[in-house]
C-alpha cells in the first residue's frame, strides 16, 4: 500500500461520522521500489491529495521534518518533489494495520502483502 | 497487450479473462485515444487486472499516465493476481481488498471508472450461499491475521476459501449486486468523468434511463 492510496481511505464503520480521517498506520513491514521520477506528474498529483493529512501522517511516521503544507515555490523545489516521490510513489507499506482516529470506534484494518482489507462486516455497515 | 498469467489455483478462485473482458479490453485501449492527461481511475472488481491494467499499460504509453489508479476487488485472491499483473506489465496501480467503495473517503472524485458486473441470474438461495462464503472469507481473514501468518503463506491459506462466485452471479433478474456499486460509482464521479459499464441485456434503453435518472438524483 503507498501513502498515496492512503490518502483516500476512511473509516466507513455506520455512525462513526467524525475523526475518522486520515487512518493511522502502524507499519510492521515496509519496502522502497524505485521506480521513474516524473516532475510533472509529482507536480499534478500533490495538488490532488489532502496535504494536511499527508503531513500528518508522514510525521506520524517518524519525519518531523516534513512540512505542514505545501511549500510556496513547490513547482521548482527538485528537491521538495523528490522527497514526494519517494514518500508517494516508493513507499509500500506491506505488512501493518490501519486504525480510525475516532476515540469511539478505532476499528482497525489489516495490510496483508501490501493490500488494505477495508471490507465491513453485516453489523457495521 | 498485457501479459495475464495465471496458476491453475489461481484459475479456480479468480475470473479468468473472457469474451466479456477482451471486448471491454479492446473498447478501453481505444478509448485511451480520446482522453486527456486524466486524474484518477478506479475500477471496481478488477478480477485478473486486466482492463484498469490495459488502459492504463495504454495511456503510458501515449505518456497520458494518470496520477491516482485504483484498482478494487472483493476477493482477496483477485487482489494477489491484479498486483501480480501490474507487477509483471510495469503497471502503477493501488490495490485495495473492499466491498464496493467501502473506505474510501469520497470527497476524491475519479475521471473514469470501471465496471464490468457480475450478471448472471441467481436464484436465492444460491445468492445466500455465495454470501455465507463471503462471510466465510471474511472470518477465515481474520483467523490468519490474529494467527499473524503473512506473506506467501497467507496467500496459500486464504485461496481455501474460493469467492469465484461473486464475480458472475447477479442474484434477481442478475442485477441485485450491481445497482449499489453503480450508485456509489456515479457518488464519486468527478464533472467530466466517465464510467465504463458492461452489460447484457436485451432492454438497453431501460438501462440508460434507470441510470440518467440515478445521477439527475444525484446532483
Amino acid at each position: 500500500m503507498r501513502l498515496l492510496i492512503h490518502n483516500l481511505l476512511m473509516c466507513n464503520v455506520s455512525k462513526c461520522d467524525q475523526n475518522n480521517y486520515p487512518l493511522i498506520i502502524k507499519v510492521d513491514k515496509s519496502i522502497i521500489v524505485q521506480t521513474e521520477f516524473k516532475q510533472d506528474l509529482i507536480v499534478k498529483l500533490i495538488q490532488k491529495l489532502d496535504f494536511q493529512a499527508l503531513s500528518q501522517t508522514v510525521k506520524s511516521l517518524g519525519d518531523d521534518t516534513f512540512p505542514e503544507q505545501i511549500p510556496q515555490d513547490f513547482i521548482k523545489d527538485l528537491q521538495f518533489l523528490q522527497r514526494m516521490h519517494r514518500i508517494l510513489y516508493e513507499t509500500h507499506i506491506i505488512t501493518g494495520e490501519l486504525t480510525c482516529p475516532n476515540p469511539q470506534c478505532q476499528r482497525t484494518y489489516p495490510i496483508v502483502n501490501g493490500i488494505p482489507n477495508m471490507i465491513l462486516t453485516e453489523d457495521e455497515i | 497487450m498485457i501479459n495475464i498469467n495465471l496458476s491453475k489455483l489461481e484459475k479456480q478462485n479468480v475470473y479468468s479473462p473472457n469474451d466479456d473482458s477482451y471486448l471491454f479490453q479492446e473498447v478501453l485501449i481505444e478509448e485511451a485515444n480520446q482522453h486527456q492527461q486524466l486524474s484518477s481511475i478506479v475500477e471496481v472488481g478488477c478480477g485478473t487486472g486486466i482492463l484498469i491494467g490495459s488502459l492504463i499499460h495504454e495511456l503510458n504509453k501515449q505518456n497520458k499516465s494518470p496520477l491516482i489508479s485504483l484498482a478494487i476487488d472483493i476477493n482477496y485472491d483477485a487482489c494477489i493476481v491484479s498486483q501480480k499483473t501490474f507487477d509483471n506489465n510495469q503497471i502503477k496501480c493501488e490495490i485495495i481488498n473492499t466491498n464496493g467503495l467501502q473506505g474510501l473517503n469520497k470527497k476524491f472524485k475519479f475521471d473514469v471508472a470501471i465496471f464490468n458486473p457480475p450478471y448472471v441470474p441467481t436464484e436465492p438461495d444460491e445468492l445466500q450461499n455465495h454470501l455465507n462464503y463471503f462471510k466465510e472469507k471474511q472470518q477465515l481473514f481474520k483467523k490468519l491475521i490474529d494467527e499473524k501468518v503473512d506473506g506467501e503463506q497467507f496467500i496459500e491459506q486464504i485461496q481455501k476459501v474460493n469467492l469465484i462466485d461473486v464475480s458472475y452471479s447477479g442474484g434477481k433478474d442478475g442485477m441485485y449486486m450491481t445497482w449499489n456499486i453503480i450508485d456509489q460509482l456515479i457518488a464519486v464521479m468527478s464533472n467530466q468523468g466517465i464510467m465504463y459499464l458492461f452489460h447484457i441485456n436485451k432492454d438497453i434503453y431501460l438501462l440508460f434511463k434507470i441510470i440518467l435518472s440515478r445521477i439527475l438524483l444525484n446532483i
